[in-house]
């Protein structure tokens, strides 16, 4: 079972959210190398720049997207929106990562396509939630 | 007095007359006439109280009642008169006819005065279609309230998970924090210092929350109690008073156009949409230039009613993306901007509960109008 990544990246626009997350994903070897955005279109650019050319082949293209709901500039579900509509990085699998509770998200979130809807704060349960997620 | 005691006497005596066949000159045709035609209406006379009885006494909410039975016995006397005007032609009851014409006087009398006391009351009564009328401007009213009930439902819905949010994310954080503090201090290490800080920092966002939800429901809860002749100059003055260091810090000049100097308001309230639109216009200046805000106030030429205006020169927004989200709870469209995201969906709620309108017009990088109708 795949329980490491070669690249996993956080959007969150929190820095204590985001930190919390690093130290989470570094203690239980979930990722490689570890990338971070503040809002959706930081991510999007990001995608861009690192996943356009020979896509799987870049170490830097996150395999995981842990991607919060609420933030400004580009909110987690426009970003979604945006990325579904692309082809940026197709092999990338989304997680949401939020303290939102609210069903009209959880059901936003499914209608666009996510692998996971995780509510903050991340875990090594939730971690172990996550891998489960991805090799489903 | 004598005839009177006589008369009651002989009341059901009939032979101080002749029957009336025998008095004058009856040809059969003319007799039969008279008699058919009085029974006849003594008949129909006789099935209208009837008829009216069966009505009240299968209503029981039938208005005016009382005269109801005052038009039953009248007509039944009505009916008894044209019956023994046609028995006179065999029996001359004479007395007793008289009798009853006098009954049938006295209830004639009673009834029309009842229908002089009644019958304006009679017109107040609404026909179907006007019930009909009244019954769709209520449900009118009704689903309109209906609509405002549901609305203020969804915006509490968004307010309980919104302000959820906002309290849980630096929860979730000190949750965190602490996990890895006790990690720490179970591994024998000494706390970090950032983490501290971090613990400090989330603490103080809770407490920042709290304070703008109270201070939210607070504006919801009695938004309209201090109406009152306000004067706008004033209120914009307290307001750079009160909020000099900020201004000062985006070097915010503040111009004023007031076309209507005073008008009546809830004063909090006023100042409540003043100060966020002026906050905002400092707050998403733009670095390229020197940041200007105009406040304006005048008369709407085609409604009559008072418009403010308040125009900067900042950032501005891109409103083909973001306008559905300008005015919901703790969203903020711009990441380098202190606040809560509050200020615009609490002066539209404020706004709008008073039957007013909150507009915006807006281009990239030249400056937003916020317009209030009020």
């Amino acid at each position: 079972m795949k329980t490491t990544y070669s690249c996993v990246l956080i959007v969150d626009d929190d820095e204590t959210s985001i930190f919390l997350s690093e130290r989470i994903i570094a203690r239980n070897r979930f990722a490689y190398e570890i990338h971070t955005s503040f809002n959706g279109e930081e991510a999007m650019n990001f995608l861009k720049e690192n996943c356009e050319q020979l896509q799987s082949s870049i170490a830097s293209c996150p395999e995981v997207i842990l991607l919060d709901i609420n933030m400004p500039i580009m909110d987690g579900f426009e970003f979604m929106k945006e990325f579904n509509a692309s082809t940026v990085s197709p092999n990338s699998k989304v997680i949401i990562l939020t303290s939102s509770s609210n069903p009209r998200d959880v059901e936003m979130a499914k209608e666009l396509g996510i692998t996971g809807y995780i509510n903050k704060p991340l875990t090594d349960d939730k971690i172990r939630e996550i891998q489960d997620l991805l090799i489903n | 007095m004598e005839q009177i005691l006589e008369f009651f006497r002989l009341l059901f005596q009939s032979d101080s007359w002749p029957a009336r066949w025998s008095c004058g000159n009856w040809t059969g045709f003319h007799g039969w006439l008279y008699i058919l035609s009085s029974f006849l209406i003594s008949a129909a006379y006789l099935a209208i109280p009837f008829i009216l009885y069966s009505y009240i006494s299968r209503r029981k909410d039938t208005p005016f009642v009382k005269v109801f039975w005052l038009f039953i016995i009248f007509i039944l006397s009505c009916s008894l008169t044209h019956l023994l005007d046609g028995v006179i032609f065999w029996i001359p009851l004479y007395r007793v006819n008289a009798l009853l014409l006098c009954c049938t006087a006295i209830v004639s009398w009673f009834t029309v005065f009842a229908l002089v006391r009644t019958l304006p009351q009679v017109f107040l009564l609404r026909t179907p279609a006007q019930s009909e009328q009244i019954i769709a401007e209520r449900t009118f009213e009704l689903n309109q309230s209906n609509q405002l009930l549901r609305k203020m439902n969804r915006d509490l819905d968004n307010y309980v998970y919104a302000a959820s949010h906002d309290l849980k994310s630096p929860i979730n954080n000190l949750e965190g924090l602490v996990g890895i503090l006790l990690d720490d201090i179970a591994d024998g290490k000494v706390p970090e210092k950032r983490i501290v800080d971090k613990i400090q920092q989330s603490v103080v966002r809770v407490q920042g929350t709290i304070k703008t939800l109270t201070e939210v429901i607070s504006l919801e809860k009695n938004p309209y109690e201090d109406v009152e002749m306000i004067l706008v100059s004033d209120v914009l003055n307290e307001i750079v008073f009160e909020n000099e260091e900020l201004i000062k810090r985006y070097n915010l000049t503040i111009k004023q156009e007031i076309h209507l100097s005073e008008f009546e308001y809830s004063r909090s309230g006023f100042k409540s949409i003043l100060y966020n639109l002026i906050t905002n216009s400092a707050k998403y200046s733009s670095p390229e230039r020197k940041p200007e805000a105009c406040v304006r106030t005048f008369i709407d030429k085609e409604t009559g009613k008072l418009i403010l205006e308040v125009e900067d020169n900042g950032l501005g927004i891109d409103l083909n993306r973001h306008q559905n989200k300008l005015f919901k709870m703790f969203k903020r469209l711009h990441d380098h901007v202190e606040g809560s995201g509050i200020g615009l969906y609490s002066i539209k709620q404020l706004i709008e509960r008073k039957g007013g309108t909150l507009e915006v017009e807006s281009q990239i990088n030249q400056g937003t109008t916020f317009r209030v109708r009020f």
